[in-house]
């Protein structure tokens, strides 16, 4: 069945008003039909200016996973050209890894190079399914309280902002555990 | 202490940037006044950004499952050289298959029309030389086969002649540039040889030349005491053989025959020219190969072998 759900997925096409809309609401099959579509050539874009080819894979993840942020919290129009969107993306990117230094270059998760910050990840990675898309969606997505209730199937937004606060309270106390933070 | 739900409101809208006016000036105050709640904005900016780095690396862990990429084991470079030598042997075989159906079996790379048409003067003055050369050498052969059938030991003067065939292909491979390749087949003579004709004479024959001998006996044994080195006596002898010129052909359809005129008889078709021997009896001149019996009668026109039985022979011996 899931493999019949795969190929369903697989199979689907989407036009460029498709893309930009499904990545504005949230739906992440778009986001794996966009990197399927896109993968090759992209590789051969990155191969071409000289990029390994090990390190092809997680550059476009990274930038097309820069791109959903953008897209999702940007509410840009619908008639971009998400193809020419994503290679510039991939320019921009390949720019300015180029003025790095030599050993720097594509040496990714410098970003989240924050002990603290990784801790924290970590300490989001043990929640709960449910509870981890929540937040996911209220900080990573920035959704309103109002659109979480209604993807949730909440009665109104301050049951969905009860429920993001307690989640966030059950969170902070872990992370002040694992950190060692004194609760004053 | 935990942060509340409108701290955590109010924090959320800073961080996102929602705050202005009178909000912020007084978020800003409380910022600097409060050491506790710059603690919790703080924790409160640690925690959604973990929850991003999480949720980022979430999606990039699926998203790189999806893509499925495995680095290869034979390196790109790698592959680039063997599907090059393997287009090379594919174009090699290819061309070596279609090109054996050629009947000049000659390959010609970057064959420019432009090329050829002014190339082909030069060819043909080239193909001349050839040509000449091969004759050249074609006639020193000869020569050197003459002086060697002149030194053979069996009496016979021979002539081989082999450069004609020699001469036919590289006619056919030289200028095939030029003439159309139609190759036309010619007769070949194999040899040409001087044989003696035996005199096989009859009981009445002998008897007249039994006494011929008996009168020149004489004679001969004078002429042998006055001048032996003069061989004037294997002269006599030889006088009753009488020598032709006999050539041995081949013909391209088989053709067995021969041709008898004046002193000369050339025959095609027989394979064995060592094993012909020649007799004459009663004017008529017979071949002998082996066993076999033929009457070669003379004639300007080509005729085909006319066999006779050994018996027939013998009975014309023995009249």
């Amino acid at each position: 069945m899931a493999y019949l759900y795969d190929l369903i997925n697989h199979m689907s096409r989407y036009t460029n008003p498709e893309i930009i809309t499904d990545i504005q609401n949230g739906k992440e099959e778009v986001l794996f039909y966009v990197s399927r579509k896109f993968f090759q050539p992209s590789r051969r874009w990155l191969r071409r200016k000289g990029v390994p080819d090990d390190k092809t894979p997680q550059i476009f993840v990274t930038v097309l996973l820069q791109l959903f942020r953008d897209i999702q919290q940007q509410r840009l129009s619908i008639h971009v050209d998400f193809e020419s969107y994503l290679f510039n993306s991939l320019e921009e990117y390949f720019k300015q890894e180029r003025s790095k230094s030599k050993k720097q270059r594509y040496v990714l998760g410098t970003v989240y190079s924050d002990k603290q910050k990784d801790a924290v990840s970590l300490c989001v990675e043990i929640q709960d399914e449910e509870i981890r898309k929540l937040l996911y969606s209220r900080y990573a997505e920035k959704l309103s309280f109002e659109q979480i209730a209604v993807r949730y199937d909440y009665s109104n937004p301050v049951i969905a902002q009860f429920e993001v606060n307690k989640a966030m309270s059950r969170l902070e106390g872990i992370v002040r555990i694992r950190l060692n933070i004194e609760q004053n | 202490m935990l942060i509340s739900l409108e701290e955590r409101l109010l924090i959320d809208r800073y961080l996102e940037g929602t705050l202005s006016g009178l909000e912020l000036q007084n978020f800003m105050e409380r910022l600097d006044s409060d050491e506790d709640f710059r603690a919790r904005v703080s924790m409160q900016n640690l925690l959604v950004e973990g929850i991003i780095i999480s949720a980022d690396k979430e999606l990039q862990e699926r998203l790189l499952e999806s893509l499925a990429y495995k680095k290869s084991r034979v390196p790109f470079g790698l592959k680039l050289i063997m599907t090059f030598l393997l287009l090379v042997i594919v174009g090699i075989s290819l061309w070596n298959y279609i090109g054996t159906d050629r009947s000049s079996h000659r390959k010609d790379f970057l064959s420019f029309s432009w090329l050829t048409h002014s190339s082909r003067g030069d060819h043909a003055s080239t193909n001349k030389a050839d040509v000449n050369e091969l004759e050249k050498s074609g006639s020193e052969k000869k020569e050197a086969v003459d002086s060697k059938s002149k030194e053979g030991s069996d009496g016979k003067s021979g002539k081989i002649v082999e450069q004609e065939e020699d001469l036919s292909i590289s006619d056919s491979l030289d200028l095939d540039n030029q003439i159309p390749e139609v190759v036309v087949k010619k007769d070949q003579m194999i040899i040409s040889q001087s044989l003696f004709i035996h005199e096989d004479s009859t009981d009445q024959d002998e008897q007249v030349k039994s006494n011929t001998n008996k009168k020149s006996s004489q004679s001969k044994n004078v002429a042998k005491k006055l001048n032996p080195m003069a061989g004037l006596e294997m002269v006599e002898d030889e006088k009753a053989m009488t020598k032709i010129n006999v050539e041995f052909w081949v013909s391209p359809i088989n053709y067995r025959g021969y041709k008898f005129f004046r002193n000369k008889i050339i025959l095609f078709g027989i394979e064995e020219p060592d094993a012909v021997r020649l007799f004459r009896r009663r004017d008529n001149i017979y071949m002998q190969i082996v066993n076999n019996y033929y009457l070669l009668e003379p004639t300007e026109e080509f005729a085909s072998y006319q066999s006779v039985q050994e018996k027939e022979v013998s009975s014309l011996q023995g009249r």
